[in-house]
């Protein structure tokens, strides 16, 4: 079922024309049809009255004078009426008279009592009225009349009514059509720009406007709409174009200050060194006795000199790797080899400092593991860097570090029982001089750089480090790296 | 066989370091400051082994490297750069200019020795 709001415009417009057409149209040809059919009445009874007063008068002569022939000569000139059947003269007392019937139609009797007035039947009209001579009645006619053909008369004018009706309705149709155009054409037009808009997004287009009507109304709003959305937006474009220029000189400047930070990192470590050379150099060759014996407590300090030089070092690679880093001139060199081994050597390596704490540093290497396709020294100096906090930040208990394939990946799970690192600290503990900046106990020596290039080092190697901890509870570090299954196969 | 070692080197404490680390497992030491007296001495002493610092007043290392190498006489001569560079392809640099090793600063007194006269070995075999 079309409900009449999901019609559309135009089509409303026509139904409701068409409505009040047919509706118009009904309502008067209803009237036409009633006055048509009370007309055939009145109409046939003027007749019979003209009638019945012309055979009347015509009869005066005849009752006067009883003779009954004159007076039925007088109604045989209704002959030429062919829808009067019956004719009577009564006189004056009422007794028949004169009689006329049509050929063809029998006697009808008119009733016992005459009265004047007339009388509608089914299919007959009678009339009965006084024949007057000087004021005096001297009889009475009734006329029967044949109304049969009323009814046909009133379906014939039903049927041309119908017909003028139909032509009505077309000719409404055709009118309402075309009238309707201007409004729905407007809106339309507008509907399709609207539409045009939404879809290309270009608030350049407008409505062309033809009326001052309402719909001209709207299509000026919606103009206007469309030049403000406009405008709006040529505005957002200028905020961002002036934004995205503040923050490409800001990004340049940044990169620039990062180049020089990187250039100067550089230079320092490069400096640096050349001293370090000389400290490291004259101790070793004082502990090794090369310039004569030393006392226990000069080998003794010599020895702290040669550890505080070692860390001094440690800290100038620190730095200098990150720059390195972070200046993306640091190269990595895929080839093949075998993890698990360089697992237990990174282990073995650490192994005295953990015992030297009293902590178990365990390993465990899932059996079977593929060849890895990465950058040997690099994954070495993560292991290494990882395995050694551990041990910073235990003081008791053990470290294990696991080894285990997931996938296309290889995990290595370094999980110790030390202080563990809070929610808070875990967002921040990848990130570089982080540990100097959340103020960690400064006990623990290291330049706070060494999870930040284990981080971009397990990044450039394709992989990726995350850490799960609970305060008190102890850190679980996790590497993920890719393995190269082409070389995996290569290997095998 | 005394090994004949040549040490370019324009630090002062680290030339007396090298020398003394040498000369205590029995080279014989020559030194040169900068780097054009270092090619100069190379031509006329023929060393056995030449231990070159890279940053050098006058003529730097990797120079140094290439004038040595052209030199007919001194074309196999292991030439190892002692260098506290230590940016990426600064040993490649090196590498390319002629020497056959690289060994950062700061050196380990433990290895070094060990360590340069492996080069002196691979020259011999």
């Amino acid at each position: 079922m079309i409900r009449f709001q999901d019609l559309s415009i135009k089509m409303k417009l026509v139904s409701i024309q068409l409505f009040t057409t047919v509706f118009i149209l009904v309502f008067f040809m209803g009237i036409y049809l009633f006055t048509q059919y009370r007309q055939f009445e009145s109409t046939a009874y003027n007749r019979m009255t003209t009638l019945a007063n012309i055979l009347g008068s015509n009869s005066i002569s005849a009752l006067l004078f009883f003779d009954n022939d004159a007076a039925e000569d007088v109604l045989e000139s209704l002959g030429t009426q062919n829808d009067i059947l019956n004719a009577i003269v009564y006189d004056h007392d009422g007794v028949l008279f004169a009689k006329y019937n049509r050929p063809g139609h029998a006697d009808f009797s008119f009733g016992e009592s005459i009265s004047e007035g007339k009388h509608t039947g089914e299919n007959e009209f009678i009339l009965t009225q006084k024949i007057v001579f000087d004021d005096l009645r001297v009889g009475w006619i009734s006329l029967r009349l044949d109304a049969s053909n009323r009814r046909t008369e009133l379906l014939e004018a039903i049927w041309q009514s119908f017909l003028l009706f139909i032509a009505g309705l077309i000719l409404a149709a055709l009118l309402s059509l075309r009238a309707q155009k201007p409004i729905t054409d407007s809106i339309l037009n507008l509907a399709d720009t609207a539409k045009e808009v939404r879809d290309s997004g270009d608030y350049s287009l407008r409505v062309h406007s033809s009326s001052q009507d309402e719909i001209g109304q709207l299509v000026d709003s919606f103009n206007d709409m469309l030049e403000k959305i406009l405008n709006h937006e040529k505005h957002l474009e200028e905020v961002v174009a002036a934004r995205t220029a503040e923050l490409e000189t800001a990004k340049t400047k940044a990169e620039e200050s990062d180049h020089l930070k990187s250039a100067f990192l550089a230079s320092m470590s490069h400096e640096l060194r050349t001293p370090l050379n000389s400290i490291i150099g004259f101790t070793g060759i004082l502990l090794q006795g090369l310039a004569g014996p030393l006392t226990d407590e000069q080998a003794k300090q010599l020895g702290m000199v040669k550890g505080s030089a070692a860390h001094l070092l440690e800290l100038i690679n620190d730095v200098l790797d990150i720059s390195k880093i972070e200046s993306g001139r640091l190269e990595i060199h895929g080839e093949p080899f075998k993890v698990d081994l360089l697992l237990v050597m990174a282990v073995s390596s650490l192994r005295p400092f953990a015992e030297k704490k009293g902590l178990h540093l365990r390993h465990d290497i899932e059996a079977g593991l593929p060849e890895l396709n990465s950058d040997k020294r690099r994954l070495e100096q993560v292991l290494l860097n990882l395995i050694n906090n551990a041990i910073k930040f235990t003081e008791a208990g053990s470290i294990t570090v696991n080894c285990y394939r997931r996938d296309d990946n290889l995990i290595v799970d370094v999980i110790d029982t030390g202080i563990g690192i809070s929610s808070q600290d875990q967002k921040t503990v990848f990130e570089t001089f982080r540990q100097i900046d959340a103020g960690l106990d400064r006990v623990k020596e290291g330049s706070g750089l060494g999870l930040a290039i284990s981080k971009k080092l397990s990044e450039l190697l394709g992989g990726t480090i995350t850490v799960t901890s609970e305060p008190g509870e102890g850190s679980t570090f996790s590497v993920v790296l890719p393995i190269n299954v082409e070389t995996l196969t290569d290997a095998g | 066989m005394q090994v004949n070692t040549l040490i370019i080197e324009d630090n002062e404490n680290n030339m007396y370091l090298t020398t003394f680390l040498l000369e205590n497992s029995g080279h014989n030491v020559s030194q040169a400051y900068d780097g054009k007296d270092g090619v100069k001495l190379a031509k006329e002493i023929q060393p056995d082994l030449i231990l070159l610092d890279i940053q050098l007043p006058k003529m730097n290392g990797y120079d140094v490297a290439r004038a040595l190498r052209e030199d007919a006489s001194l074309a196999s001569t292991p030439i190892i750069a002692i260098t506290s560079y230590a940016m990426p392809g600064d040993k490649e640099k090196a590498l390319g200019a002629g020497c056959n090793g690289y060994i950062k600063k700061p050196i380990d007194p433990d290895t070094f020795i060990d360590e340069i006269e492996s080069y002196l070995d691979v020259k011999k075999s």
